[in-house]
């Protein structure tokens, strides 16, 4: 299945979305315990901004719904590209 | 006519509890729909009403004695200043209950099962059925028996009349359990029953807060500045304060219990419409107004009187009654109230009975034993009528909770965005799922938080 959308595809035991969710708790718990290490005076606000980012980056990407129809070879289908956001 | 609604009229329902509404009912049902999407939106919203329902049961387990105990506690403690976050609260909310809505009219299967066949029987019998519906309904019920007997007996005194917690718990438990138990009974007869039930109890609470904020007044410009500004206490006290309150509006009990709600409502593809207004009229509208006017009511009168706080709503309640002045404020402040824990018991019963059935694969059967001891099952917090809530094993939940939410949030996007799962219904949409991925963000940092606080690095 080389032609699925690329966050569809396995990489080992799940998908690229899952170890995608994983990466996001690994940055969110990067950006809270920067905070904490910020606001307790132990550390500059690097690790927090690093964690931030990651999250942000995380969540900018995992967000991109899979379009692709199977059906006609993994290319876009038209009806399926339609945004159905309520 | 769509592929899910052929299988819908070829063969048995989704769920079992809908086995007994006849097919034509539901046809003619969905045809009504139809015919009125082409009409104004406005002459739509009464027959939405009327057959809506699984949202306005959302409403009530989501209003339970723990929510109110948060508005109140932020109306006390901070004025309107804190309201803004209800937005963020209910708004990340609503990405997942859409998902929800569309996985249920449109799936037309059993969440828990999918998500056992996706992602393994720990996440979906155990996180999402056992921990997420049964343990939570059964360690919650504590606080709504104690509350709800409390409020009896205060509306009593009020009215001259001797009616002791000791006495009146079986009030309490015969009321909710009979109301629990007719859920599902003669076809949807039960279902509705229920439902109106629901509808009428959230619209006597919304009318009874009201009352009591006209009385106490309303000061518009500090509730808009509430509303729109964002505003935290300073230091970890705010963040904490952040992500507890965002987080906690709607979760795993809400998303499950609507979807196995709307599946015992026969509902189907074309009712996904009907299913999002449901949300929105019935779980976040009155979720929003509510909190208003709790948050309204206690800045109005605790945080101006100042002083050192109650924690609980039972001490909170007590110091807000001689504040009220007028006796027929106090009398609509404890009926509004008293209705808070009935409605969230008679919800929980049933997302037991639900969760049970789900956990060990049971095919549920309202008229069976095992389903009717399974409703029962959160009557156990009748003890809350004598007992002090049990806070060890609530907060050993809470951690249980807050540490694997997150978790059933991940399978449900995840269910959402598969293409096995829900072919051409599967999310089609960036903003969509980001509106759900903030609200897992939002419950990992409520896990991570936890894990950080019990490390020493997030205490004051």
């Amino acid at each position: 299945m080389t032609d699925r959308f690329f966050l569809e595809r396995r990489l080992g035991p799940i998908r690229l979305r899952a170890w995608g969710l994983l990466l996001n708790f690994l940055m969110n718990a990067v950006a809270l315990t920067g905070l904490a290490l910020w606001l307790a005076g132990r550390s500059g606000p690097l690790l927090m901004l690093l964690g931030g980012a990651g999250t942000v980056a995380c969540v900018l990407t995992l967000a991109l719904p899979d379009r692709d129809d199977p059906a006609s070879g993994g290319r876009d289908d038209q009806q399926n590209l339609k945004d159905d956001t309520p | 006519m769509a592929e899910h609604e052929q299988a819908r009229r070829a063969g048995a329902p989704a769920y079992p509890l809908a086995e007994a509404i006849p097919p034509a009912l539901l046809d003619a049902e969905a045809d009504r729909l139809d015919a009125l999407a082409s009409r104004p939106w406005l002459s739509r919203l009464p027959v939405y009403l009327k057959l809506g329902g699984p949202g306005f049961m959302g409403a009530a387990l989501t209003l339970g004695a723990g929510t109110l105990t948060a508005a109140m506690l932020s109306g006390a403690q901070f004025g309107y200043r804190t309201l803004w976050i209800v937005w963020i609260a209910i708004g990340s909310g609503l990405f997942m209950m859409a998902a929800i809505a569309r996985i249920t009219t449109r799936g037309q299967f059993r969440l828990i099962e999918k998500q056992h066949e996706r992602h393994g029987l720990v996440i979906a019998r155990v996180l999402t059925a056992f921990v997420g519906l049964v343990v939570v309904a059964v360690a919650f019920n504590f606080g709504q028996v104690a509350l709800g007997t409390h409020l009896i007996e205060s509306l009593g005194n009020q009215l001259g009349v001797s009616l002791p917690q000791s006495l009146n718990w079986p009030a309490y438990v015969l009321l909710t359990s009979w109301i629990a138990l007719s859920y599902g009974r003669g076809g949807r007869r039960g279902t509705v029953l229920v439902e109106t039930f629901m509808k009428a109890t959230l619209a006597l609470i919304l009318f009874c807060f009201l009352a009591c904020l006209l009385v106490v007044g309303v000061d518009w410009g500090a509730a808009l500045r509430g509303l729109f500004v964002p505003w935290l206490p300073a230091g970890k006290v705010g963040i904490d304060l952040f992500i507890a309150s965002s987080a906690a509006a709607v979760g795993v009990m809400d998303w499950v219990f609507f979807h196995y709600a709307g599946l015992a409502k026969g509902w189907g593809p074309r009712h996904e419409g009907l299913a999002r207004v449901d949300i929105f009229a019935g779980l976040a509208l009155p979720f929003l107004l509510i909190y208003f006017l709790i948050v309204g009511v206690f800045a109005a009168t605790l945080h101006r009187a100042g002083g050192d706080l109650p924690q609980t709503a039972t001490e909170l309640s007590a110091a807000l009654i001689p504040l009220l002045g007028e006796q027929f404020a106090v009398l609509a402040f404890l009926a509004g109230f008293l209705a808070v824990p009935i409605t969230t018991t008679v919800g929980m019963s049933i997302a037991c009975a639900v969760g049970m059935h789900e956990a060990f694969g049971w095919k549920p059967d309202v008229h069976s034993p095992r389903w009717k001891a399974c409703i029962l099952l959160p009557q156990l917090a009748l003890l809350g009528a004598f007992l002090p809530n049990p806070i060890a094993l609530i907060i050993v939940i809470a951690a249980v909770l807050s540490l694997t939410n997150n978790i059933v949030g991940w399978s449900f996007y995840l269910l959402f965005n598969d293409r096995e799962v829900l072919g051409p219904d599967r999310s089609r949409s960036y903003l969509w799922n980001i509106g759900i991925l903030v609200q897992v963000t939002l419950l990992n940092a409520v896990a991570i938080m936890w894990v950080l606080n019990r490390l020493g690095l997030w205490g004051d």
